[in-house]
């Protein structure tokens, strides 16, 4: 009875006493570990759902692997089934793809025979340039776009919204075909195919870009306006602040959280949308990867592509979520 | 002494797309001198803080600014570029806003909004900068400036806030200061305190105009008060005239409006007579034997974000007598809401009860809790976010009066048109939304929604805070009248003393989530025994009333 009526003093001390007190440091590894779990938890289940969903596909694998020409031997076909596993009942092979993929194996491709570690590895690259300098471009563009034009005359304004639409709403192909005739094989400014370094990257991340630019101008121009509006914008200027000031060093930073947010699902999709500018320029990259082993049924290669995109999507959203507060300081205290 | 700003017959209106349109501020004359503080009063619509932004040339793209003289420091203003007022704003001129939480860039420290001001000034030299910064935050009356300037506006106290926003303003020594409503959202001490504040700028010799729509606020400040109406000067001359002797009918309703000792049981807005009545019977001790509402040792804790549980209502008990007002008074954080939150069973109590009539009511489980929901209302501050946007008017009444009992659609047409009555509304407002009526009518169609299932007891939190004095005084009339006729019991939750006075029967005051002084009005507000009963009633701002001979405070 003693011990119950004491208990709550200690706790009211402790309210009282740690109110204004910072967040201590354990709070922040916990956050930390709380995520590296989700994300693996987000890669297993990916896995998983991909593995199965895969087995789906009708068809013997093993025909897939021995190729179409000739009809094998009974007994290489049992040979071959043995070698990839593939006489193993589903389950054993199941926790065999996750024990190999959490070492970073994904096993062998039935169609190149080599390690699909190997096939992602040449083309990772390529695709991760591409998007990086992709992304750069769209936020330069909208950038373009909508610091000068958000909060004008109604002339500007609308057509600002106008080509912002446009060019959200252009299908990737088509900016593709019309920049390699226009700026390559027009004015030849470009490489028309391959080509070494910026040069030949730099159309095809134009062509990524062109949309997302075009999303991105639209999902800032709504915050930057509405930060326009807000008193501390009419404080910035009583204090003597010009335009450029106002715009840049107050709106924009409240522009910039749906923007971060919008770029996050978009670096995920460029690395499996690459596929179409890939082909379009003929440049290597997972996307022509993924197709070519979905094409050819080539299960270990789809399931490793999808994972790396899966860890890709990943990163991406840790990257977002370590921006958000450093943005919006206010949500670091959440 | 010198003259700061000289405006003469100014003009302002907004033409659309080429097309002449009325005049927001017509024919506007006034003068500033240093050391002195100017007035501007009047109520949301009258063209003040338009008047105060053409003063710095925010009066932005589309306005129409006219003026015989429109001089600032001694320099024809009309025809300056954006450049020219660049060049003005900050240095010459300080502008203050209103709530400091939202004109300070939420995402930016505090000490780099005011360097910016010393940045576009073109004041070289990090360190001097930071210098003048902490120098202008102390003059201000911010305490640990170098604390302070590395945090933002959203982690500072409303005080803090509102000091360190002057502070931004002061930071290159204007020598005009303009405060458009630089106390409307504080609590009366932190008003007192910024009042306080901008006292001693006046008397430092910079000249001062405070835009406000509470002529109890300016009166301890301004040598010259300019009345404004629809726009246009109603009255314009020395403090002391203007708030005593005022000439102009429109001025006295401005003045009678505010709640004050005096007006306490009469109509704030004045019968057709004019002959002051009363408007609430006293409670007759002669009524039901239990109390409308009664809490006992409510206790309420709630976790903050950092996991640290805080009490917010700390054993609190009260009695709200059948057919009165209990007045519950207290700063921002002082559990007032909660409490309210409480007495509604809309949160559950860690400890102690409520009963409603007489019977549990906080104790029963929600289900039980359902059936007897509509005899307790409530009417919240800002009345349009209660409101489902899609409805009419109608529509929201409706809903209410279908909550309280079954009737026919014809039957319950006729009850929200009785409704409308009861509240003053013409019937014609039944087809508009709210968010097409002004802030006064939204009061008083919360209030025929919280009447509409025939409640006992109403819960009113802070009901006129957001309103305009002459609509606050409308609002309390129209309660008192409704309390009389339905016999209703308020429990009336505000941080303005003077409003809180003029309503309640018996008063508790709160601090930190305690109750520190209950009692009748009259002993609270005439004998305070607390000390922070004692510091609440002395932030009160007071008007010089010559119909005041009793003041509130002493």
């Amino acid at each position: 009875m003693t011990l119950q009526a004491t208990a709550p003093a200690p706790a009211a001390v402790r309210a009282e006493t740690t109110d204004s007190a910072p967040r201590p440091a354990a709070g922040v590894a916990g956050r930390v570990l709380g995520a590296l779990a989700g994300a693996l938890v987000v890669l297993w289940a990916v896995a998983t759902l991909t593995f199965f969903l895969l087995r789906l596909i009708p068809g013997d694998p093993v025909l897939l692997i021995l190729g179409t020409s000739g009809s094998p031997s009974a007994a290489v076909v049992a040979a071959t089934r043995a070698a990839f596993g593939l006489d193993q009942p589903v389950l054993v092979q199941y926790l065999h793809f996750l024990a190999g993929a959490a070492h970073g194996d994904f096993g062998i491709s039935y169609q190149l025979k080599v390690p699909v570690t190997q096939v992602i590895g040449e083309q990772l690259l390529a695709t991760v340039q591409l998007v990086i300098l992709a992304v750069v471009l769209a936020w330069a563009l909208s950038l373009a776009i909508t610091v000068p034009t958000a909060g004008r005359r109604p002339l500007v304004e609308r057509t600002a919204r106008t080509v912002e639409i446009v060019l959200a709403s252009l299908p990737q192909f088509w900016i593709g075909i019309m920049l390699l005739v226009v700026l390559a094989i027009g004015l030849g400014w470009f490489p028309v195919a391959g080509g070494d370094g910026l040069a030949g990257l730099f159309l095809p991340a134009l062509t990524l870009a062109i949309p997302i630019a075009g999303f991105l101008s639209q999902v800032m121009r709504e915050s930057f306006e509405t930060a326009l509006k807000q008193p501390f914008v009419t404080s910035a200027r009583a204090r003597g602040a010009g335009e450029a000031r106002v715009r840049l060093g107050h709106a924009l930073r409240h522009a910039l959280l749906p923007g971060v947010t919008l770029t996050g699902w978009a670096v995920g999709s460029l690395f499996s949308g690459a596929v179409v500018v890939e082909v379009i320029f003929a440049r290597p990259g997972i996307g022509r990867v993924l197709l070519s082993a979905v094409l050819s049924r080539d299960i270990p290669v789809v399931l490793g592509v999808v994972v790396v995109i899966a860890a890709v999507y990943v990163v991406v959203n840790a990257i977002v979520d370590i921006l958000y507060p450093i943005i919006d300081p206010r949500l670091a205290s959440r | 002494m010198s003259t700061l700003l000289h405006v003469e017959n100014l003009s302002i209106s907004f033409p659309r797309g080429g097309t002449p349109t009325a005049p927001v501020v017509r024919d506007v004359s006034f003068s500033l001198e240093s050391g002195r503080a100017l007035a501007i009063v009047g109520e949301s619509g009258s063209g003040k803080s338009v008047i105060a932004r053409s003063l710095v040339g925010l009066s932005g793209d589309t306005a129409a600014v006219s003026a015989d003289r429109l001089e600032v420091l001694g320099r024809d203003a009309r025809a300056h570029t954006q450049r020219d007022w660049r060049a003005l704003r900050g240095k010459d001129i300080g502008f203050v806003l209103q709530d400091a939480l939202v004109s300070l860039d939420p995402l930016r420290r505090v000490g780099d909004e005011l360097e910016e001001a010393l940045i576009v000034h073109g004041v070289r030299g990090r360190a001097e900068r930071r210098a003048r910064v902490i120098e202008a935050l102390t003059a201000a009356g911010v305490p640990e400036p170098q604390l302070r300037m590395r945090q933002r506006a959203g982690e500072l106290s409303g005080g803090l806030r509102q000091r360190a926003l002057i502070a931004q303003a002061l930071v290159l020594e204007p020598r005009i200061i303009i405060a458009d409503e630089p106390t409307t959202a504080l609590d009366a001490t932190v008003q007192a305190q910024i009042i306080a504040l901008l006292g001693e700028l006046k008397g430092r010799g910079q000249g001062l105009i405070v835009i406000s729509h509470d002529l109890a606020v300016v009166s301890s400040l301004a040598d010259d008060v300019l009345v404004l109406r629809h726009g246009e000067v109603v009255e314009y001359g020395p403090a002391r005239d203007v708030l005593t002797d005022p000439q102009h009918p429109y001025t006295r309703q401005l003045i009678d409006a505010v709640p004050t000792a005096a007006a306490k049981g009469q109509r704030l807005c004045g019968g057709a007579d004019d002959e002051p009545r009363p408007a609430r019977r006293h409670a007759d001790a002669a009524g039901r034997v239990a109390p409308a509402l009664e809490a006992r040792g409510l206790c309420k804790s709630y976790r903050g974000p950092d996991r640290v549980t805080r009490p917010v209502v700390r054993d609190v008990s009260f009695t709200l007598r059948a057919g009165t007002t209990l007045g519950i008074v207290g700063e921002s954080g002082s559990g007032k809401s909660t409490t309210a939150w409480l007495a509604l069973g809309l949160t559950d109590a860690d400890a102690g009860e409520v009963l409603l009539d007489g019977e549990p009511w906080s104790a029963l489980p929600e289900r039980d809790r359902r059936g007897r929901r509509q005899r307790i209302q409530v009417v919240y501050q800002d009345p349009l976010s209660s409101f489902d946007p899609r409805l009419s008017v109608a529509g929201i009444l409706d809903d209410a009066v279908r909550s309280g009992e079954s009737l026919p659609t014809a039957e319950r047409q006729v009850r929200v048109g009785e409704l409308l009555d009861a509240v003053g509304l013409p019937r014609s407002v039944a087809d508009r939304r709210p968010l097409t009526l002004s802030g006064g009518q939204r009061q008083r169609v919360a209030i025929a929604r919280a009447l509409a299932p025939k409640p006992e007891v109403i819960v009113l939190d802070e009901p006129v805070s957001a309103l305009d004095v002459s609509i606050q005084a409308q609002v309390l009339d129209l309660l008192a009248d409704l309390q009389e006729r339905f016999g209703l019991s308020y429990l009336f939750i505000s941080h303005d003393l003077g409003v809180v006075y003029h309503v309640s029967d018996d008063v508790i005051v709160l601090k930190d989530g305690r109750i520190v002084e209950s009692g009748t009005a009259d002993d609270i507000f005439f004998d305070p025994q607390h000390d922070y009963t004692r510091a609440l009633l002395a932030a009160v701002p007071e008007l010089p009333h010559p119909a005041a001979p009793i003041p509130v405070t002493r």
